[in-house]
């Protein structure tokens, strides 16, 4: 069963075309790593999947529901989505930027919902900050509990926007080591990064997207094994950058 | 220059205070109530509402205060009259300083949402916040913080633009009056006026600590830039 489907999909802003046409199918519990050259419009691609950018056309179904205006909101409620930036809400403690959408949103009991939360931030290790606020955290504790933030709603589907892009070199392999706990409970990722270790790790399929499509994909080995010359380009100037 | 009579005028001028400060709290309620809803009009409300709220505030900004207070209390309570309603000068002068002032903190209701992140926007409609709770739960209390200088600073603005309304004969007086009134029974125009200024002073100066102490009060913590203020 799929957990996400997309076809066909274009996404423009305005007359330009960001993302020409791109298909892709996720099965349940699999992880899929997308990467590609800035502007290559992996991240529009990836908020497109949930309307942040309206696509132009294509057909998007995520867990069983087509994404559309009457469906928009449930497809969203089943989708935890992690952004580069992290985007924790500054003035609300670390326990109630998690707790907020699962009582506002998703309309659990409050405590419920703390209970829930404190699992979430155990699974990210930061179970000691649950009354810290954002900003006395560092960017790789934030990132955690943004992390945090989207696995409390129980999504079927996790889709993480180049989570470590924003971290000191220091501070990315924490994320990572959680981002890797959490691939190992099984859930369905989807997740634009620059990491090639960590996608070979973790991914079960890595998709290269190249102006708007996607060029290659395949297996993690296709990162030491590249059929197309655009790949190994791609990988030759990561390598020569780390 | 008496110092004597300085401190007479200091007394005297001081009983003003409670119409002062009745004048700017109730311009400033006013002004939040009418501010804000001038704010959601703009954001929230289907065209052409929003250029009405935009046209508001640019009379009101474009246009002198005492101006304003003379069209409120001799223009429209001029009209009133013939109807057999009697507008005082305590409640005019409330009415035009709190329209004026509605104008200025739409404005700055609009600078302080404006300068939210537009990934708070995002990763609230990620989560399937609705537009009214992203608003209630995630910008609203973010932009207040914002705000709460410019605010104060407005209060501050309306206890001394207050002074206007003296010249309507505000009753009971406020401290301006009450300066104009020692200066004329005794002739002593400078320690009068300069007693008013003493007050104005004293009070602006309250509000602006006040002012301080709730923005630290209300800091988001990790926020705060230490040492600055």
């Amino acid at each position: 069963m799929s957990a996400v489907v997309v076809e066909n999909l274009v996404v423009a802003y305005g007359d330009h075309e960001v993302v020409k046409g791109v298909s892709l199918n996720v099965r349940k519990g699999e992880k899929v790593v997308i990467m590609g050259p800035s502007g290559s419009g992996k991240s529009t691609f990836l908020r497109s999947l949930i309307w942040l950018v309206k696509p132009k056309q294509g057909r998007i179904v995520i867990d069983g529901v087509e994404v559309g205006p009457a469906t928009l909101a449930k497809v969203r409620t089943r989708v935890g989505f992690v952004f580069q930036s992290y985007n924790l809400f500054p003035h609300l403690r670390v326990i109630d930027n998690i707790v907020l959408p699962l009582v506002k949103v998703h309309k659990l009991p409050l405590s419920e919902a703390r209970e829930r939360a404190m699992e979430a931030l155990q699974l990210v290790g930061l179970l000691d900050k649950a009354n810290a606020y954002p900003l006395q955290l560092s960017g790789g504790q934030q990132q955690r509990v943004a992390i945090a933030r989207a696995l409390a709603i129980r999504p079927s589907v996790l889709m993480l926007d180049e989570p470590t892009s924003a971290l000191d070199p220091e501070l990315v392999e924490e994320v990572l080591q959680v981002l890797e706990d959490i691939a190992r409970r099984g859930t369905t990722m989807l997740i634009v990064t620059h990491e090639v270790d960590f996608a070979e790790d973790v991914a079960d399929r890595v998709v290269f997207f190249e102006n708007g499509k996607i060029v290659e994909e395949g297996p993690p080995e296709i990162l030491y094994n590249p059929r197309t010359e655009r790949l190994r380009q791609f990988l030759r100037r990561l390598h020569r950058r780390i | 220059m008496a110092f004597q009579d300085y401190i007479d005028a200091l007394l005297y001028v001081s009983m003003g205070i409670p119409t002062t400060m009745s004048l700017a709290a109730l311009a400033f309620s006013i002004g939040i109530v009418l501010g804000s809803l001038l704010l959601l009009t703009r954001f929230f409300l289907p065209k052409p509402l929003p250029w009405i709220a935009m046209a508001y505030v640019e009379a009101f900004r474009g246009t002198p205060l005492l101006v304003q207070i003379f069209i409120i209390y001799f223009g429209v309570g001029g009209y009133l009259k013939a109807y057999g309603v009697n507008l005082d000068p305590f409640t005019a002068g409330v009415i035009a300083l709190g329209l004026n002032s509605a104008a200025y903190q739409a404005e700055i209701f609009r600078a302080a949402v404006q300068a939210i992140p537009v990934e708070q926007y995002l990763t609230a409609e990620a989560y399937a916040f609705t537009k009214a709770q992203t608003f209630r739960y995630i910008i609203l209390p973010q932009a207040l913080r914002i705000a709460l200088p410019a605010l104060m600073n407005e209060l501050v603005l309306l206890i001394k633009d207050s002074s206007l309304v003296a010249v309507i004969g505000v009753f009971p007086p406020d401290v301006f009056r009450r300066a104009d009134y020692f200066s004329a029974s005794r002739f002593m125009y400078f320690e009068a006026y300069m007693a008013a200024a003493t007050v104005y002073f004293i009070l602006c100066y309250t509000m602006v600590k006040i002012s301080h102490w709730i923005e630290r009060r209300y800091a988001i913590p990790g926020y705060l830039r230490r040492g600055i203020l």
